[in-house]
């Protein structure tokens, strides 16, 4: 699977990705815009568009970090994108496999949630969905079926290129049309992403076949009702290949504006794009299209789609290719504010095309793709035995950078000539893949008389100045300041490739400043900006600024989400069902602060209520098709409910009584792995307190090692705090792990049940306080010292405690080492109580050495061995022969290890310190068993023995 | 009671009279007085006089005439009747929803002459929520006021900090929060504070006024103990003492209660009558024990005092003071042994240690014994070696007993 990305986010010219990681094909269809905080997330608005290719997986970027999530691959990748807090939403496409399997696409649901721009629904009902849009199509009287369309698509092609020769206008208005338009206020910063995909694209201009549907981006500008001349003449240019580029956008936007509005109701009003889907299946010479999208008909069926199908990006992947045909209807959100669907943009993307959409946001929004569609008239002639999509990324952008550099018809077909020849042979010596397309120096144009000037003018008739501009003078354009310096050197040096003329609109937020590289165009009428920019030859894509719409039929669109979840729970099999809620919590909480990420996680502890009724009732085991039902049923109200207090209301939620929302477990299993909650508990998987009982029973008879008994804990623990159980059997939970984490030597584990514990003290609950008050207070002595713990922990101690054996030992031990007295602090070693000496093992290295510096520097001439092994706490006072020359031994070796010297004394016959020598040369050895990540715990070898 | 009603409509009129007297004069010292709630002479007759007035609302709204207050005002009365009738709770409540457009007003007053009304504010919004915590710990609530008012002294805090004249009064919200703090036991947030206090090269230290730097320093030297930091210590402390005003003795008790255990791990003891003076004679026999290297009497005044050290912090401290007593216990049993054989008199055996502890009833074993004088050698407390092998102290000729002398026990 071939794939290139370009990615450009503000400061961050382009990321790594693009030479080193493989990714399937990436476009982004939408930028998003965050000031400072995440917070802000919330209230932006969608800025931008690209293009939508099948298959397409999300990819979000969160504040500073690009973060691809592609499950298929299992891969995800990280970019930093250094302090910019950018969000981009974008969509990996892999036209080539034709869809992931659902399997794929479903074994990663939790990763999906994760990386989700935040959908409401799931994938599922994906199904339903197409049905329906079908049905719409067939409303607008021009519906095909997936095989109509393979084969429509060729004819549309070719009618398209003869439009595009034919007819001078059409093909200017492609030119033009393209592209962002800026509304008035330019965003202070913005990002562009521009992903090539070989797999999805027909790249090259070589290749002789009709380019793949999916491939080619459409810009449409809808937003200018008004200017109903443009539209025709976009659309006409558009013809069969094009869909609406708004409507993933538009989608996305719609799943990503669901989501502010549920929760930011004060918000700034949510855009609507307006959006049109086109069918090309029912146009096949493309123009009549013009008279669907407009006609409004359409829109109704679709409304009621939209509502259902909100979830559409994370659908469009159960659906395989069978869909791939069937969305094309026609969307004007404008009038009607119906909220995009995403769906039906997956399911374009499905059908096989790419669609650049655009989506005008109450802020200019800029999508800097340029196609370029001037080179589509040219672009059939290409070597059949290329197959699109048999491309490296690199080598569309080069043969983009080479065809944009053509001014007319002549010269471009000369280089296409070239070019043909140069990726034949490449291929055939099987260079083709691995030669560096990105660096690799354009051939110089071929000299053309160039009879076609006029011709040029007129494609270029509507053409504003600022694309003349920029290929008059193509070397002084502004340098943009977010791309490094080098790259530009060498962008500008060779090439006004579709990275410059992404780079380019960067600068062009600014209407003024409108222009792009090369043949990408920009159109300026009255009320009307049309930015048109050429992404690939064979990708016109036309984009109008979404008309801006402020109200949006807020409830309307909440039941219909609300709706739409039903919907998909009847459809779709349980498992789905409980999929969909996590894809969609986990798709609401993307991107919000903690704050808010709490609040709704306790929101959706509602949820386990209801489970926990129906799954009851059903009986265990059996009633998981109840339990998902009502689970969803469940979300679906806790979704209204965050719509509802969505904003500034969210304390409303917290006033719920969760006492009466508390999950009992029905799960009779008493093994359990632990796994950390990424969304509401299922009763049906956590265990009663009984069962616990049991399970704490099995742990603590277990023969098994740590890491095993530490999982098992870990799970009761889980079970335990979801079940808000917090009484004695909590206790013993807490105290038998912290006992096996202080015997493995775990003290981070440790850590959380002494803490968990103190508090459970302080409730009232009896267990072995006196004994966990003496590991405490040694835990603090040895592991940060501070002062102030220590006293703080001191003075709690009841007088009662004070008595008890642990923890006088413990204060001893503190006492001893606040004075450094290592001969005392060794004789409690020796007599400590319970597990003290796990902890005391800890210090005892440490203490060793210093007490050995000490001896080294107070005693002369010599000290002998006995007595160093002796106070040391090598060898108990009275011990056996065997044991004491054990401890002596030990000692010696631990004493050379610390570069001691030895001498043997004749006289004593035995082996002496020599402390003068000594006291320069010992030295703190580095520990045997660090690791680099410095948690031995974590070594790579427990890893495995676990898993 | 309709006489009541126009008697506490005068009282309020008057009261409210005043306010707008010192808003349009700017004088600060009277907003203070009126603002003022613990000690306040308007207190009982505004809150009496709201208990008999229905609705003082038109009379506050005169306010709103001059400054946006008449909101301010209203919630600020309200406080003094709660604290009238003590319901603290309400009361800081109340006080809470005063302070918020007061800061906001303060914000806008280009000058800092309400500097000590705000001031008045601070203070009383943590004398309140100590009292608001204590009632609802008694109701068995969990108290968070104090917390509450931690973060808004943080906010007033931020309004003043920065240049200009305002700064002036940061440093006394700063000493308001750490009192906050250290009541919270959550000192580790005195750090943001102390470094904007002390990073600031805009404004000379020197400039604040002196009961807020002696209070400052008095804080700062705490943190400092709990730091181990002595030598800091020491400095911090002996500038607020050297600061602070000498007739208030408890403010210099407190400070001395710090200085002291800090003195004495640098090796400095009091005089008696300072102990006497300042009502610290816990310390005495501490200082005792020093003198004469009484091991015996340490230990004894440690735990007689243990639960008041461990309160102060200073347990750990005094704590330490152990080497030093073995020191001086060395050093008499040196002279003896002096006075007895002179020739002998830098070879101290270990069997005469011990018998010198065993007087002092402290049970120990010879190593032990070895292990304390090998600490003392080590720490430089005692210059010399000891033999193992004949069990002997072998004290070096010159100054084997080196004295601190303002430098911590290394």
């Amino acid at each position: 699977m071939k794939v290139g990305i370009t990615v450009i986010v503000q400061n961050l010219a382009s990321f790594p990705l693009h030479q080193q990681q493989p990714l399937p094909h990436l476009t982004v269809t939408r930028i998003l815009k965050v000031k400072q905080r995440p917070r802000q997330l919330r209230r932006c608005h969608s800025r931008g568009l690209g293009t939508i290719l099948p298959n397409t997986y999300i990819i979000s970027l969160s504040r500073c970090t690009l973060v691809i999530l592609h499950p298929p691959l299992g891969t995800s990748i990280r970019m930093e994108a250094e302090t910019i807090p950018i969000i981009i939403m974008a969509i990996l496409s892999n036209k080539n496999t034709g869809g992931y399997p659902t399997s794929n696409y479903s074994s990663h649901p939790s990763s999906w949630s994760d990386n989700s721009y935040g959908s409401y629904g799931g994938y599922p009902g994906y199904s339903g969905y197409s049905a329906t849009d079908q049905s719409n199509a067939a409303g607008s009287g021009a519906v095909s079926n997936a095989g109509q369309y393979q084969h429509d698509y060729q004819p549309q092609w070719a009618e398209y290129y003869a439009n595009m020769q034919n007819n001078p206008n059409s093909s200017t208005d492609t030119n033009s049309a393209p592209g962002t338009a800026p509304t008035s206020t330019p965003p202070p910063s913005y990002a562009s992403v521009v992903a090539q995909g070989t797999g999805t694209q027909p790249v090259s201009a070589n290749s002789s076949q009709p380019p793949p549907p999916g491939t080619q981006p459409a810009w449409q500008p809808n937003n200018q009702p008004s200017s109903a001349a443009s539209q025709a003449n976009t659309t006409s240019t558009k013809v069969g290949s094009n869909w609406d580029p708004m409507s993933l956008h538009a989608s996305q936007a719609d799943s990503y504006n669901h989501n502010m509005q549920s929760h930011f109701q004060g918000g700034p009003p949510t855009q609507n794009s307006m959006s049109k889907v086109q069918s090309q299946l029912s146009a096949p010479p493309g123009f009549q299209q013009v008279q669907i999208s407009q006609s409004s008909q359409v829109q109704q069926p679709l409304k009621q789609q939209t509502q259902l199908d909100v979830p559409t990006s994370h659908g469009f992947q159960s659906q395989g290719h069978q869909q791939m045909n069937s969305g094309i209807s026609h969307w004007r959100t404008s009038k009607m504010q119906i909220p995009n669907n995403p769906r039906i943009a997956s399911n374009l993307g499905m059908a096989g095309k790419g669609s650049f959409g655009m989506e005008g946001g109450p802020k200019p929004a800029y999508i800097s793709v340029g196609s370029k569609a001037g080179k589509l008239t040219s672009d059939d002639v290409t070597d059949a035995t290329l197959q699109p999509g048999m491309f490296p990324p690199a080598l569309r952008a080069y043969v983009e950078r080479a065809l944009s550099r053509c001014k007319d018809e002549a010269q471009k077909s000369a280089c296409q000539d070239i070019m043909k020849e140069m990726i034949t042979t490449a291929s055939r010596d099987g260079s083709l893949f691995t030669k560096d397309w990105d660096t690799e120096p354009l051939f110089p144009l071929p000299n053309l008389p160039s009879a076609s000037t006029g011709k040029d003018a007129t494609h270029r008739g509507m053409a504003p100045s600022g694309g003349m501009k920029m290929q008059s003078s193509p070397n002084k354009r502004m340098k943009s300041r977010w791309e490094p310096v080098g790259d530009d050197e060498m962008d500008d040096k060779h090439t006004l490739g579709n990275r410059d003329s992404i780079k380019d609109s960067l600068r062009d937020r600014h209407k003024e400043r409108d222009g792009s590289a090369s043949p990408p165009k920009w159109e300026k009428r009255e009320g009307l900006w049309n930015k048109s920019k050429l992404v690939q030859q064979q990708h016109s894509a036309q984009s109008n600024l979404g008309k801006r719409t402020r109200k949006v039929p807020k409830r309307g669109r909440r039941l219909g989400s609300f709706n739409g979840y039903q919907a998909v729970s009847s459809s779709e099999s349980d498992e789905e069902v409980e999929q969909i809620g996590g894809v969609t919590l986990g798709a609401l909480t993307t991107a919000e602060t903690p704050e808010e990420k709490k609040r709704r996680q306790s929101r959706t502890k509602r949820f386990d209520r209801g489970k926990e009724t129906t799954g009851g009732a059903k009986g265990v085991g059996k009633g998981k098709a109840g339990v998902g039902g009502s689970a969803t049923a469940r979300r679906a109200t806790a979704l209204q409910l965050a719509m509802t207090y969505g904003d500034g209301n969210g304390r409303a939620v917290e006033d719920i009584d969760w006492d009466s929302l508390t999950v009992r477990g029905t799960c009779q299993e008493i093994e359990k792995r632990y796994l950390r909650l990424t969304s509401a508990p299922d009763p049906s998987t956590v265990r009663p307190e009984d069962i616990l009982r049991k399970a704490l029973a099995m742990v603590q008879s277990t023969s098994k090692s740590y890491l095993y008994r530490c999982e098992q804990l870990k799970s009761i623990r889980q079970d335990l705090t979801v079940q808000r159980i917090r009484d004695e059997l909590t206790v013993q939970v807490y105290e038998t792990h912290a006992r096996m984490a202080l015997e493995a030597g775990d003290l981070p584990e440790y850590n959380q049940c002494q803490t968990q514990l103190k508090g459970l003290y302080a409730e009232g609950i009896k267990g072995c306080i006196n004994e966990f008050a003496a590991y405490s207070l040694l835990y603090i002595i040895f592991n940060h010292g501070n002062s102030r713990d220590l006293l703080s922990s001191m003075a709690r101690l009841s007088r009662d405690a004070r008595k008890d054996e642990a923890v006088k030992h413990a204060l001893a031990v503190r006492a001893a080492l606040a004075s450094g007295n290592y001969t005392s602090f060794f004789k409690l070693y020796r007599t400590a109580p319970n597990l003290s000496p796990f902890l005391m093992e800890i210090h005892a290295e440490k203490m060793r050495f210093e007490a050995v510096k000490c001896m080294a520097r107070s005693y002369r001439p010599s000290l002998p061995i006995t007595f160093i092994a002796r106070s040391l706490g090598f060898m108990a006072i009275e011990g056996g022969e065997d044991k004491e020359a054990d401890g002596i031994e030990e000692c010696e070796e631990w004493l050379k290890l610390h570069g001691a010297h030895l001498i043997f004394d004749s006289v004593s016959n035995e082996s002496v310190l020599d402390t003068k020598t000594s006291a320069t040369t010992l030295f703190m050895p580095e520990p045997e068993d660090a690791v680099p990540h410095g948690d031995a715990n974590l070594a790579l070898n427990d890893f495995f023995a676990r898993s | 009671m309709a006489y009541g009603s126009i008697e506490g409509q005068k009282r309020l009129q008057d009261y409210v009279n005043r306010f707008i007297d010192a808003l349009t004069s700017q004088n600060g010292t009277q907003l203070s007085a009126l603002l003022a709630i613990t000690s306040s002479p308007f207190r009982d007759a505004v809150g009496s006089a709201l208990d008999l007035v229905k609705d003082p609302s038109r009379i506050i709204k005169q306010v709103d005439k001059h400054a946006p207050l008449g909101e301010m005002l209203g919630h600020h009365i309200r406080c003094m009747q709660a604290y009238r009738h003590r319901r603290y709770l309400d009361a800081y409540n109340s006080l809470e929803k005063s302070a918020n457009p007061f800061l906001q007003e303060f914000r806008n007053w280009e000058s800092a002459w309400a500097m000590k009304a705000l001031h008045t504010v601070v203070f009383e919004l943590r004398t309140l929520a100590e009292l608001a915590d204590r009632e609802m710990a008694n109701n068995g609530k969990v108290p968070d006021k104090l917390k509450g008012a931690g973060s808004f002294l943080m906010k007033v805090f931020g309004a003043l900090a920065g240049k200009g004249p305002k700064r002036v009064g940061a440093l006394y919200v700063t000493c308001q929060l750490f009192k906050v703090y250290f009541k919270l036991g959550t000192v580790h947030l005195c750090r943001s504070v102390i470094r904007s206090i002390e990073t600031a090269r805009v404004f000379d230290f020197e400039e604040f006024p002196t009961r807020d730097k002696v209070t400052y320093m008095y804080y700062t030297g705490r943190l400092e103990v709990f730091n181990d930091n002595f030598i800091q210590a020491d400095k911090k402390l002996w500038y607020a003492l050297g600061h602070c005003d000498p007739s208030k003795d408890a403010n210099i008790r407190m400070i001395l209660k710090y200085l002291v255990p800090v003195k004495l791990s640098l090796g400095i003891l009091p005089n008696e009558w300072l102990l006497r003076k300042y009502h610290i004679m816990e310390y005495n026999d501490i200082v005792q024990a020093l003198r004469r290297g009484d091991i015996r009497l340490l230990r004894y005044a440690l735990q007689a005092n243990e639960d008041q050290f461990l309160r102060s912090g200073v347990y750990l401290v005094l704590e330490k003071l152990e080497l030093q007593v073995y020191q001086r216990l060395m050093k008499k049993i040196h002279l003896i042994q002096k006075q007895k054989d002179p020739s002998k008199a830098h070879q101290i055996k270990m069997d005469s240690i011990l018998k010198a502890l065993k007087w002092l009833q402290i049970d120990m074993d010879i190593d032990e014994v070895e292990c304390i004088m090998a600490t003392l050698i080590h720490k430089n407390l005692m210059r010399g070696y000891l033999s193992h092998k004949s069990k002997v102290v072998v004290l070096s000729k010159q100054d084997p007993f080196p004295l601190l002398s303002g430098k911590p026990c290394a």
